[in-house]
C-alpha cells in the first residue's frame, strides 16, 4: 500500500528527516514512536503534502502512484488521512458543510455521483455514534473553541466519515481523558479493515494497548533506527530512548 | 488643507449650470433661495478634492470627474422605461422605491404594501409642498461647508426621496430603494434622500445602488441624512453594484439621539469606484450605532470606506466591523474615526477593521483612528490586513477539498460575519451567493 524509500525532506534549510523508510501493507497497524523533534510530525506533513517542506530525495509510492507527484487534495481523494497533533480553529465554517464539500469532492474525483442529501445525514448520524461525538459539537464550527480532547475526537470523527486508506493519527492520544481515549481507539478499531492500514504516532504505550500496532518503529534523528512488535512499546516505555542512542554508538 | 485639482472646467461647467438653472432649482419654495446659493458658494471655493486632500487621497477622482458629465435636470418618459429591481434582493411584501438619475420614479415605485405611519415620496415634492420635516432637515445634518459633494450635491440635487417614519410607528416592510442610471449621456447624477424616524419608531432600508455596464461614463454624488430621533430604530443596508464604468460617492449623515439605535450594513461589491462617507453623530445620551461593512473589490476597482463615529454625550456605545477582501488589482481603503468628545463619559466604542488580499496586484488602505477627549471611556480599535491562512487552506486541502473550493468556504466564513449581521434570510442568502460568486469569478 505505501513504500517509503530513502526519504529526505527539510524545511527551511534544515534537514529533518535523513534518510527514512517504511513499508507498509494493507491491514496493518504501525506505530512510531521517537524522541521530540525527531521528526514524526514532519514524516505526517511529508505524506499528506504540506508545501514548506521539501523533499531533497527518496521516493514515496501510495497505492502504486508517485505520492509526491500529487497535490494534498489529490492524495486526501486517494485515501490518505492526517489526523493533524495540532488542528487549526476554523471561525465560521461549520463541520457539517465542510464534510459536505469533502465527500463531495472526494465522490467527483472517483467518478461517483453525488451522495444524497439523505444518506449524508445518515453517515453522520452512524460515524458520529461510533466516536461518541455530540451533536453540539458537530454543529460547531471546525474546532473553534474546541478543547483539546474535542479537537481530537473531531479528527476522528472527520477519518470515520472521509473512510481512508491510510490514516496517519499525530499524537492523536495528547490531550485526551482516558475515556476519550478509549473511546477514540474503540473508533480507530471499528474502522479497521482488513483493506486500510494506520500509522500512528505516539509517546505512551499506553495509547498501544488499545490500538494493537503490528509494528512498532522508533524514529530518531530522522530515521529509523529500531523496528519491533508492540512489546518494544512495552520497552521504551521502561528504558527510555537513551539505550537506543548508546546502541548506535556502539554499532 | 483643502487642494484642488488641475481639471477646474468640470467645476466651472457645473457652476454656469447652476446659474442657468437657477430657478428650477428653486422647486417652487423659496425658503430654499439660501440654501443653495450658499451650497453652490461652498463648492465653488472647495473645488473638487485633489489627490493632496486629506480625506481623498487615495481616490484618484481626477479620472473620474471628466468634463464631458453633466448633471440631470429632469427625468424623461422614456428614461423611466425598462427600470427592473433586482429580484433576488427583494425581500416578502417589501415597498419597492425606483430612483433613476437622482430622480424619484413613480411609475416604477410600489407602494402596494405601505402600511400607515409611513410616508415615501418624491424629494422635490416634499420641497414644493413645504414639508416642514423635509425641510428642518435638509442641510442641517449633511453640511455644504463641510465637504465639496455634500456642498455640490446640495446646489444641484433636483430630486431623490423623502421617508418619513411618524413617532412609535413600527414599519414591518423593508423599504427597498433601487437606485439606477439611465444614461444617455455621460451623466453626473445627484441624489438626496431624507429618513426622518421619529420618536420610537421602527424601520428597515435596503439602499440597492444597480449599476448596469452602460458603457457610458458616469459618476453618482448621493447624499443621505437620517435624523434617527428618540427611542427610534433604524436599519440601512447599502449594497454597491456600481456600473463598471462608473463612480459613486455615497454620503450618509445621521444623527442619533437618546435611546436610538442606528444599525448601517454595507455591502461593497462592484462598481469603478465606491466612495461610502458614513459620519454618525451620537447626539444624545444613551443611543447607539452598530456599523458593519464588507467589500469587495475586484480587478480594476476600487472600494473606499470612511466612517467617524462621532460621540457626543455619555453613555453611548458603538461598535464597528468592517471587512474587505482584495481581488486582482482592486484597491480598499478603509478609515474609521472615532471622536469622543469631552462630555462624552462612559463611551464604549469599538471598530475593527480586517482585510484579506487574494493577490499580490491588490492594495489596501486602512487607517483607524481614535480621538478621546474624555476619561472615563472604554475604546478599542484595531486594524489588520494579510492572506488567507495557509494553515487553515492546508486543513481543508488534506480533507479532500480543492483550492478553489477551500477559498470559498474561507472567504465565505469570513464574509459570514457581516452577514450574520442581516436580519433576513433571503436577503442574506442572495448576498451570500453573490459573494461565492465574486469569490469563484
Ligand atoms: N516549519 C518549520 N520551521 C523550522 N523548523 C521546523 C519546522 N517544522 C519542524 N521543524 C523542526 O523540525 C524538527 C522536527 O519536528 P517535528 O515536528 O517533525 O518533530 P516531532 O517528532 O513531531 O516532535 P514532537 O514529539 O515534539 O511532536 C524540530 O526540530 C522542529 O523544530
Ligand atoms: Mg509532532
Amino acid at each position: 500500500m505505501l513504500k517509503i524509500n530513502n526519504l529526505h525532506a527539510r524545511v527551511e534549510e534544515k534537514e529533518i528527516l535523513k534518510g527514512f523508510s517504511l513499508e507498509v501493507k494493507p491491514g496493518e497497524v504501525h506505530a512510531i514512536m521517537g524522541p521530540n523533534g525527531s521528526g514524526k510530525s514532519t514524516l505526517a506533513s511529508v505524506l499528506a503534502g504540506r508545501e514548506d517542506y521539501e523533499v531533497t530525495e527518496g521516493e514515496i509510492i501510495f497505492e502504486g502512484k508517485d505520492l509526491l507527484e500529487l497535490s494534498p487534495e489529490d492524495r486526501a481523494r486517494e485515501g490518505i488521512f492526517l489526523a493533524f497533533q495540532y488542528p487549526v480553529e476554523i471561525p465560521g465554517v461549520s463541520i457539517t458543510n465542510f464534510l459536505k464539500t469533502a465527500i463531495a469532492e472526494q465522490r467527483e474525483y472517483k467518478g461517483l455521483p453525488p451522495m444524497e442529501a439523505r444518506e449524508f445525514l445518515q453517515m453522520m448520524k452512524e460515524k458520529k455514534e461510533l466516536v461518541e461525538i455530540s451533536t453540539n459539537l458537530t454543529n460547531r464550527s471546525v474546532n473553534e473553541g474546541f478543547s483539546g480532547g474535542e479537537k481530537k475526537r473531531n479528527e476522528i470523527f472527520q477519518m470515520a466519515m472521509l473512510n481512508p486508506k491510510l490514516s496517519i493519527l499525530d499524537e492523536t492520544d495528547s490531550g485526551l481523558d482516558i475515556d476519550a481515549l478509549r473511546v477514540v481507539a474503540n473508533g480507530v478499531n471499528k474502522l479497521k479493515t482488513p483493506e486500510n492500514a494506520s500509522i500512528v504516532i505516539t509517546h505512551y504505550q499506553r495509547l498501544l494497548d488499545y490500538i494493537v500496532p503490528d509494528f512498532v518503529h522508533v524514529l530518531y534523528n530522522g530515521r529509523i533506527v529500531k523496528s519491533g512488535g508492540k512489546e518494544l512499546a512495552l520497552e521504551l516505555e521502561e528504558k527510555g530512548y537513551d539505550w537506543i542512542t548508546k546502541e548506535l554508538v556502539n554499532n | 488643507m483643502t487642494s484642488t485639482i488641475q481639471g477646474v472646467s468640470l467645476k466651472d461647467k457645473l457652476l454656469s449650470e447652476f446659474e442657468l438653472q437657477r430657478s428650477a432649482l428653486l422647486l417652487d419654495n423659496t425658503l430654499l433661495d439660501n440654501f443653495r446659493n450658499s451650497s453652490a458658494k461652498a463648492f465653488e471655493t472647495s473645488g473638487f478634492p485633489g489627490r493632496k486632500h486629506e480625506e481623498y487621497r487615495y481616490l484618484n477622482l481626477e479620472k473620474e470627474l471628466k468634463e464631458e458629465l453633466s448633471a440631470p435636470f429632469s427625468l424623461s418618459e422614456k428614461e423611466e422605461e425598462g427600470f427592473q429591481f433586482d429580484e433576488q434582493l427583494l425581500t416578502d411584501s417589501c415597498i419597492k422605491v425606483g430612483l433613476i438619475n437622482g430622480f424619484f420614479s413613480k411609475k416604477n415605485s410600489d407602494f402596494q404594501n405601505l402600511p400607515q405611519g409611513i410616508t415615501i415620496k418624491s424629494l422635490a415634492d416634499a420641497i414644493r409642498e413645504n414639508d416642514k420635516h423635509a425641510l428642518s432637515v435638509l442641510g442641517t445634518l449633511a453640511k455644504p461647508s463641510s465637504d465639496s459633494f455634500i456642498a455640490l450635491n446640495s446646489a444641484l440635487f433636483m430630486d431623490g426621496l423623502f421617508i418619513f417614519v411618524e413617532k412609535g410607528k413600527t414599519i414591518e416592510p423593508t423599504i427597498h430603494i433601487s437606485q439606477q442610471l439611465k444614461p444617455e449621456q455621460a451623466l453626473f447624477a445627484q441624489a438626496r434622500i431624507l429618513l426622518v424616524c421619529e420618536e420610537n419608531s421602527n424601520v428597515k432600508i435596503v439602499h440597492h445602488i444597480k449599476g448596469e455596464d452602460s458603457g457610458i461614463h458616469c459618476f453618482t454624488n448621493t447624499v443621505i441624512e437620517a435624523e434617527i430621533e428618540r427611542g427610534a430604530k433604524a436599519e440601512w443596508i447599502s449594497i454597491q453594484e456600481e456600473s463598471s464604468n462608473s463612480a459613486h460617492i455615497i454620503t450618509t449623515q445621521a444623527q442619533v439621539f437618546s435611546q436610538a439605535e442606528f444599525k448601517h450594513i454595507s455591502i461593497g461589491l462592484k462598481g469603478k469606484l465606491v466612495r461610502n462617507n458614513l459620519n454618525i453623530v451620537l447626539e444624545e445620551p444613551n443611543c447607539e450605532s452598530h456599523l458593519f461593512g464588507y467589500y469587495h473589490p475586484s480587478q480594476g476597482e476600487v472600494i473606499d470606506n470612511h466612517t467617524l463615529v462621532d460621540h457626543r454625550k455619555p453613555n453611548c456605545n458603538s461598535n464597528e466591523l468592517y471587512k474587505g477582501v482584495v481581488d486582482g488589482n482592486g484597491t480598499a481603503v478603509f478609515n474609521g474615526k472615532i471622536y469622543v468628545q469631552q462630555d462624552a463619559q462612559k463611551t464604549n466604542a469599538f471598530q475593527s477593521n480586517k482585510n484579506i488580499l487574494l493577490s499580490e496586484g491588490g492594495t489596501v488602505n486602512t487607517k483607524p483612528q481614535l480621538e478621546i477627549y474624555a476619561d472615563d471611556v472604554k475604546c478599542s480599535h484595531g486594524s489588520s490586513t494579510g492572506v488567507l491562512d495557509p494553515e487553515q487552506m492546508f486543513y481543508l486541502r488534506s480533507r479532500g477539498l480543492s483550492i478553489s473550493k477551500a477559498k470559498a468556504l474561507l472567504l465565505s466564513a469570513y464574509a459570514g460575519e457581516v452577514l450574520e449581521e442581516i436580519s433576513n434570510n433571503s436577503l442574506k442568502e442572495a448576498l451570500v451567493n453573490r459573494i461565492e460568486k465574486l469569490i469563484n469569478a
